[in-house]
């Protein structure tokens, strides 16, 4: 049988552009990665048991839940975007803990997930991104689904510094890379990947 | 333009997709006048009204927003899920 290795989104696409003194984006490969649906009129129970199974406070709303085992994101009404570790039974532990309540649908190899941080990140961002990212309104607790370079995308900030994370469908990398060249290669991009 | 999406908040109408009109209700089978009308027959009115419109680019929920067709000024949003019940 065939031995399958997981392989980034951005695996391929080179590991550096520039000096990396404005920006530096750094690729999450290997995480485990669920959405999470509920079913019709049971949003609250899934997130209840959702946050249960996690040991987390899932709220049915556009925010970030977090502990060093996963990450659960608000993506839409009833509707979850979960990151593990790399734990290659996490999203079967979550499709049997939410049984009956919710469809869990397995991303590990769908999302592609950028870290990004530098000084000049937040003027690369404003040419992508049409929401408010003002630290005053976009904290660590929130999580926008929106789009960049008309690429779905969803948005979360994991600390103050700040540091952004960005996942989008893996077979739009190359094409949200070539964006980020643009919008913050002249800052000094550095792109680490496999 | 910029829609204020109860899940997601205020967001530029290029997220969205437009439906039209959420006033019309589909009638039951079988009345063939009343299903003509639902199909074709909208209002037009100049003013505030109701429409239905997609958050695809977000949280991908129907909403029926509240809009003045004369000047576009948007004065309410709320998520489509659920209106027959609550109506």
């Amino acid at each position: 049988m065939a031995d399958l290795v997981h392989r980034g989104g951005y695996a391929g696409l080179g590991r550096r552009v520039g000096s990396g003194d404005g920006v530096v984006a750094v690729e999450q490969a290997g995480l485990a990665a669920a959405t999470v649906i509920a079913r019709r009129g049971k949003a609250e129970a899934a997130a209840a048991r959702l946050g249960g199974h996690l040991g987390l406070a899932v709220a049915d709303a556009a925010k970030r839940a977090v502990s060093p085992a996963a990450t659960v994101l608000g993506t839409g009404p009833g509707t979850w975007l979960v990151f593990g570790g790399e734990d290659p039974g996490f999203v079967a532990g979550l499709a049997a803990a939410l049984a009956g309540l919710a469809a869990v649908i397995d991303q590990s190899d769908g999302q592609a997930v950028l870290h990004l941080s530098g000084a000049r990140l937040p003027e690369a961002l404003e040419k992508g991104v049409r929401i408010d990212l003002d630290p005053a309104r976009f904290t660590p607790e929130d999580v926008a689904v929106t789009s960049i370079a008309h690429i779905g995308v969803t948005l979360w900030k994991i600390d103050a510094a700040p540091t952004f994370a960005v996942a989008l469908p893996r077979s739009y990398a190359g094409s949200f890379r070539h964006w980020l060249e643009a919008s913050a290669g002249p800052a000094g991009l550095a792109v680490v990947s496999d | 333009m910029r829609i204020p999406c109860p899940y997601c908040g205020p967001r530029d109408s290029s997220e969205f997709a437009y439906l039209g009109d959420a006033a019309p209700r589909r009638p039951a089978d079988g009345d063939a006048a009343a299903m003509a009308t639902y199909v074709y027959l909208r209002d037009n009115p100049a003013g505030p009204m109701e429409e239905l419109w997609y958050h695809a680019y977000g949280c991908r929920a129907w909403l029926v927003v509240r809009r003045d067709t004369r000047d576009h000024a948007v004065t309410g949003a709320r998520l489509a899920a659920g209106r027959e019940a609550s109506a």
